[in-house]
């Protein structure tokens, strides 16, 4: 956190909405990550991100200096996305929006544009197959960067659920993505055998 | 074939000795499950850190701003509510505080047992009297009264359903017209 953003976060606290939007500005990026990552869908994730900012406008007063302020909002939307995830029970993926979004590069060249959305579609389809938990898991250790430690004071789970959960979901998309490939291997089977 | 401890060395990615590190190299070269585990998790990973950290649609903390001024509105509605809501809660609470303490409370409970056993005597007592009456007719009459009342129940019952299934079967109509 810089000194500007540490300066506007305590005049925010103040109760100066503009400081606060200043904040929002800085942020916006991750935390519409980790809710789209999340939800899957970049409506569900433009407003759980307007939901997670307003919950840390509401509770600023209760926030706790000692910790990291982009942990502390990350925290309120991984909660925030878990519970509207449990509430659904069923991951949506727009696939559309996915290609749109992914490519927001300042000045994109367009191979690299196109490989990272492609990086962007195939990890989001593994993504939708992981339960809640281990979803926010792995988008807060690849994307955000957190370690163990942050993880468990931004999710308020202990360290060996974190890593028990890091596991499972480490398997499950190595599992998904060797399943993709034997698929991917058995159409190119099937289309050699359609030319012959 | 043991797969553990070699799982844990692929997924949990710890700092592998290199007597470690030679060993599971010796058990990838004769284990397919377990090389086909390291070579799906290495790629997921090229997926996870090569997918780039998306933006928002331009224009979030505008929207944000119009987010704020919508919620402090309906938080002001609610808090108005909920004071309201108190305010009344508190009222009721105190009036029956005072019902109770002033002793009026059980004179009020006892009056209105008396008014339900007073109404439930009059109509015992009007029943009475018209089964007197009734007996006092020839027997044909009550007959009658019975069959003509049973018949207008039975013709009420009938149309009542006829409407109802005329109704159903219009709503049904209308709904494959506007598909149509």
């Amino acid at each position: 956190m810089t000194i500007v953003e540490a300066e506007c976060l305590k005049i925010a606290r103040m109760g100066d909405q503009e400081a606060f939007t200043q904040l929002v500005e800085t942020y916006q990026k991750p935390v519409y990550n980790l809710c789209y990552r999340m939800l899957g869908n970049s409506e569900a994730a433009e407003d759980a991100a307007q939901e997670t900012f307003w919950r840390a406008y509401k509770n600023l007063d209760r926030y706790d200096n000692e910790r990291p302020f982009p942990t502390w909002l990350l925290s309120i939307a991984a909660h925030y996305c878990i519970d509207q995830q449990r509430r659904k029970h069923l991951p949506s993926i727009d696939l559309d929006e996915i290609i749109e979004y992914s490519a927001e590069d300042p000045a994109p060249n367009p191979e690299s544009a196109a490989v990272k959305s492609e990086f962007s579609e195939d990890v989001q389809r593994q993504l939708a197959h992981l339960s809640e938990g281990d979803r926010a898991v792995l988008v807060l250790r690849y994307w955000h960067e957190l370690n163990e430690d942050e993880i468990c004071d931004t999710l308020k789970i202990t360290k060996s659920a974190v890593k028990s959960r890091l596991h499972r979901a480490r398997r499950h998309m190595a599992e998904q993505w060797s399943d993709s490939q034997n698929s991917l291997t058995m159409e190119g089977r099937y289309h050699e055998t359609l030319t012959l | 074939m043991k797969h553990l401890p070699y799982e844990n060395w692929i997924l949990d990615e710890p700092e592998l000795k290199l007597e470690e590190f030679n060993t599971l190299a010796h058990h990838l070269a004769v284990c397919n499950q377990c090389r086909q585990l390291k070579t799906g998790w290495e790629a997921s990973k090229v997926l996870l850190t090569h997918a780039n950290l998306l933006a928002p649609a331009p224009g979030f903390s505008v929207r944000w701003q119009n987010t704020v001024i919508q919620k402090c509105k309906t938080e002001n509605v609610r808090r108005y509510r909920m004071t309201l809501i108190g305010l009344l809660m508190l009222t009721f609470l105190a009036s029956m505080i005072y019902v109770v303490a002033s002793g009026s409370f059980m004179q009020i409970l006892a009056n209105f047992l008396n008014s339900i056993i007073q109404s439930i005597i009059v109509v015992t007592q009007s029943l009475s009297n018209l089964g007197l009456w009734i007996n006092r007719l020839p027997a044909a009459v009550p007959l009658a009264a019975g069959f003509f009342f049973f018949g207008l129940v039975n013709a009420f019952l009938m149309s009542a359903i006829f409407l109802f299934w005329n109704l159903k079967n219009r709503k049904t109509l209308i709904n494959e017209t506007s598909l149509d």
